[in-house]
């Protein structure tokens, strides 16, 4: 095992957990004493460090009251990988390699921030052996890093499984990143997207410039689709590559008004490298 | 009317590599994550399919010319001076008897062979050399005839047939078989000069009644005039030499003489008692036939491979224009 | 400068098309090189006597003479040969054998060579005797004359009629071998009868045992004049096929006519020929072109088909799937660094 340190990114969910397990992360649990709910009848709730004397003078009638707080409790935190061949493209980076990376980000920083974790793979059926049970194991972030990076991608295979992948998560909210290049059917992605409508879902999209924008001007080129194996020729020129541009902003703008129209956070776009100060901020709502 | 034809068939074979261009996925490929991201584009689809085609044109182009395609055998009409000539000659075995005033046999080896059909066959050769327009045909006859050469512009077929009686005669001397043949041979062809029958021979037969109409009718159907070139036998009787009163059937040459006289159409006769006579009486034949004739002649056949082989090359260097074209390296500055 | 800056931009791909391009224009050039190429040169020996005319071939359900099928196999055959093949044409029937097309190019002169085929006929013979063994020897010997490199292929059914008197048969005087060629036996062996045709080839019908000559001959009979010949017509006599003893043993079925191939096997073996027998029409053309016939003759050879091979194979190799070709490129560097 090699002395990899993933990357570290913060996150802060803007809901409430139901967890039971103690953790960062502000829950719907009476407890604790970091986070103010409001007052209540000392009768319900009858702890005397937690008297508030100027709050019972206030309400009338007189009566003592004492203060509430919620608990802090851990969530589940899911990473979920599309593992379809389009996945293997290697443009300026290889999005495999990116994928092992990002995944085992999620994994290191869930763990610093005292959630379990989870990994979830699924190409044209479930990958168990690209998937790991949520747990709060150790060492798990380094461990998974080499079992993606080792693993291999089937050949001219979709991301068909992934609606199935959705029951495999945890029925409580969990905060899931959904790892894809999003060349997913429309109709697949909508069907996962609803499938885990209760749970707080992170698109990251690995796109590539050399996909569309970082190729040649001029010349003529085939192309071969990895997951259909169809061919396509591109006669290179400004013209052409505008239009691929525009194809792909177009799409872009798709995928963020799909998931503004689902209730999902805002998709976080990948290019070159995977920076984890920049999901920091896009988590944060900053970017 | 005009032939089209190719000169091997095993090449054509090779056309079915076409399907390697057409279908082969044979090209150098980069991987994308998704075309369908991508936009179509009509000039792209159009370029690979102009690539595959050109693959298959060059392929098919050169299979084809290898075939070595002709069109060939172009009958071009045109307006010359000249006959169709059917040489009827004489092959009996006495053809192969000397001349009357037979050429000094003590002046050694010149003239090895003074036969009536060497003879014959000397200035037959030089006739058939001579008349370049002309279409020359031969039968050869002696108890039967035999179709030796079809009536065409080729030369050299005639001489070879000619050639070949320098094997000697045999059988005797069926005149009328002969002629019949070598009239049956103008029948249903088009009637684009003048016809001529050259009957080259030293003898006759008696021709009965029904031969003698028989053979009237053929030369008037097929407006054929005859030449005799009568070689004369050392004791032959010469044709001017009316035969005594009563004595006709003796000298069959006469009544022959006589008998083409009533044909209906242009008949001469060269007596010739020696080489020199016969060459005298062709002259005499090749100025009479000499009246403006429409014939046709075979055009040498045109190869058509160069223009194959030209379309394949214009079709490689189109492929090698669009390898030109083609990005070796997809990322765009990278290495 | 320009050509050397592209062409350095040219992989194996692109090579393969330049090779291409380059050698279809050497094509244009009509490249062409005297090269020996294989030839065949043949005297073909067709018997025209009657028993030619049996009717013992069939082709698609018509009963075919064997002369009509020996005419159709040669007209065949010659279309087959190749460019600068030689053929001459003769004919058998009586004792000896007659040129009539001295040795012609079959290209050049396909139509009259043809046409020439085309119109044999058995009444072109000019005798109805046929002694075989006399016209082989014959063949043979006037083949040598005119060409010895030419081969002599003799078709016949080896039908002797009138028959042969074994003790009078010519020797064959030449050397076993060196004229080579091959016979062809036409016809069944079953026997069939001879028919008599009338002038539009109908058969009208069959010669008896009555009409033909069943007693051997004493071999050959001096040769005769024509003058000499129709005299002794008119006197009802042949002083060449009457001279048989004064009572010879009579042939029971000389009226029909099958395939001789005892006699047309010893014949061959004499003579040093090939036997065969023809069963189809292609028989003859397999014949003429057999390998042990072949003459290598200095030809003008156009050179183009060798070139334009060479460009279709670079440009199955340009078109091959890459895997294959990148399989067999390996191949090769491999080899090359070891």
């Amino acid at each position: 095992m090699s002395h990899f340190i993933p990357q570290e990114f913060h996150y802060r969910l803007n809901w409430r957990t139901h967890g039971v397990r103690p953790g960062a992360h502000a829950s719907k649990t009476l407890g604790g004493n970091a986070d103010f709910r409001g007052f209540s009848h000392f009768l319900s709730h009858p702890d005397p460090k937690r008297i508030d004397v100027r709050r019972s003078l206030m309400v009338v009638p007189k009566t003592l009251m004492v203060r509430t707080f919620y608990e802090r409790n851990a969530i589940t935190v899911y990473a979920m990988i599309d593992a379809s061949s389009s996945m293997a493209f290697a443009g300026d980076a290889d999005k495999w390699k990116m994928v092992a990376e990002i995944a085992s980000a999620i994994a290191w920083s869930s763990a610093r921030q005292g959630d379990a974790f989870g990994l979830l793979t699924a190409d044209d059926a479930l990958r168990p052996d690209l998937s790991e049970s949520a747990s709060s194991r150790r060492g798990v972030a380094q461990q998974i890093y080499q079992t993606i990076h080792s693993a291999t991608l089937k050949s001219q295979t979709s991301a068909s499984a992934l609606p199935q992948l959705a029951a495999q998560l945890s029925n409580k909210k969990s905060l899931v990143f959904l790892i894809s290049d999003f060349h997913i059917e429309i109709e697949t992605l909508k069907t996962t997207l609803q499938a885990m409508a209760i749970h707080d879902v992170v698109p990251v999209v690995l796109w590539d410039d050399a996909e569309y924008e970082n190729i040649p001007e001029w010349g003529w080129a085939r192309v071969r689709d990895l997951e259909t194996g169809a061919d396509a020729s591109l006669f290179l020129r400004p013209q052409l590559l505008q239009k691929m541009t525009d194809s792909y902003l177009l799409k872009r703008n798709t995928l963020i008004q799909l998931c503004r129209k689902l209730g999902i956070r805002k998709p976080f776009f990948v290019g070159k490298y995977f920076n984890a100060t920049q999901l920091s901020q896009h988590l944060l709502g900053l970017s | 009317m005009s032939d089209f034809g190719v000169d091997a068939t095993w090449p054509l074979f090779l056309m079915l590599l076409a399907w390697l261009p057409l279908f082969g996925k044979s090209y150098q490929v980069f991987p994308h994550p998704s075309i369908s991201s991508l936009p179509a584009d009509t000039l792209s689809i159009y370029l690979h399919k102009t690539w595959r085609g050109l693959g298959a044109i060059a392929i098919i182009s050169t299979a084809f010319a290898m075939a070595g395609p002709y069109w060939g055998e172009l009958n071009i009409e045109r307006l010359g001076r000249g006959a169709h000539v059917m040489i009827v000659l004489d092959r009996s075995a006495s053809m192969n008897d000397d001349f009357t005033d037979r050429p000094t046999s003590h002046d050694g080896a010149s003239k090895p062979d003074a036969s009536k059909m060497a003879a014959a066959r000397r200035v037959l050769d030089a006739f058939i050399k001579q008349s370049r327009e002309d279409l020359i045909g031969m039968v050869s006859f002696s108890t039967s005839p035999i179709l030796v050469a079809p009536l065409s512009g080729d030369r050299e077929a005639v001489q070879a047939a000619l050639n070949a009686t320098e094997a000697g005669g045999m059988g005797f001397t069926a005149v009328a078989r002969g002629l019949g043949m070598g009239l049956d041979y103008f029948e249903g062809k088009p009637m684009t000069g003048s016809r001529v029958i050259l009957l080259v021979s030293d003898g006759a037969a008696h021709l009965d009644v029904k031969t003698r109409e028989l053979l009237r009718n053929m030369f008037q159907r097929q407006q054929a005039s005859l030449y005799w070139i009568y070689l004369r036998s050392k004791n032959g009787a010469s044709l001017s030499d009316r035969p005594p009163e009563g004595e006709e059937q003796a000298y069959p040459e006469y009544e022959l003489h006589a008998y083409f006289q009533t044909l209906g159409m242009p008949y001469q006769a060269y007596e010739a008692e020696n080489p020199q006579a016969v060459q005298s009486a062709m002259k005499t034949i090749a100025r009479l036939k000499n009246k403006p004739v429409y014939y046709k002649q075979a055009a040498p056949r045109h190869d058509l491979s160069n223009i194959f082989y030209g379309i394949a090359l214009i079709s490689v260097l189109g492929l090698l224009v669009l390898a030109l074209m083609e990005v070796k390296k997809w990322r765009y500055g990278s290495e | 400068m320009i050509a050397k800056k592209t062409l350095g931009k040219l992989d194996v791909n692109g090579w393969l098309l330049f090779i291409a391009a380059i050698v279809l224009l050497g094509c244009l050039l009509k490249p062409h090189m005297q090269l020996p190429k294989p030839v065949y040169h043949w005297m073909i020996v067709l018997d025209i006597t009657q028993s030619m005319n049996v009717r013992d071939y069939k082709e698609d359900a018509n009963s075919m003479s064997r002369l009509a099928y020996a005419k159709q196999g040669i007209r065949t055959a010659l279309r087959r040969m190749p460019c600068g093949s030689k053929v001459a044409l003769a004919l058998f029937t009586e004792r000896n054998v007659t040129n009539i097309v001295r040795p012609l190019e079959v290209c050049s002169h396909f139509g009259a060579l043809d046409e020439t085929v085309a119109g044999l006929d058995w009444r072109m013979a000019w005798a109805a005797d046929s002694f075989i063994s006399h016209g082989i020897f014959d063949a043979i010997a006037q083949t040598k004359k005119i060409d010895p490199n030419m081969r002599v292929l003799f078709i016949t059914d080896g039908q002797q009629a009138p028959p042969g008197n074994p003790a009078y048969m010519p020797a064959f005087e030449g050397k076993p071998g060196e004229v080579k060629g091959a016979i062809l036996g036409a016809g069944n062996v079953e026997k069939s009868p001879i028919p008599k045709l009338d002038d539009q080839d109908n058969i009208t019908g069959y010669w008896e045992l009555e009409e033909v000559q069943r007693y051997a001959t004493f071999g050959m009979a001096r040769v005769q004049s024509a003058l000499e010949m129709e005299h002794q017509q008119i006197e009802n006599q042949h002083g060449r096929n009457a001279p048989h003893g004064s009572n010879p043993a009579a042939i029971a079925n000389a009226n029909l006519s099958g395939l001789d191939e005892v006699n047309l096997q010893t014949l061959a073996k004499t003579t040093g020929l090939e036997y065969q027998t023809l069963t189809t029409t292609h028989g003859i053309a397999d014949a003429m072109h057999a390998k042990s016939m072949l003459i290598w003759q200095k030809a003008d050879t156009d050179l183009r088909p060798v070139l334009g091979f060479f460009a279709v194979l670079m440009l199955t190799l340009y078109f091959v799937p890459n895997t294959y070709k990148q399989r067999f490129f390996q191949y090769f560097k491999f080899r090359r660094n070891k």
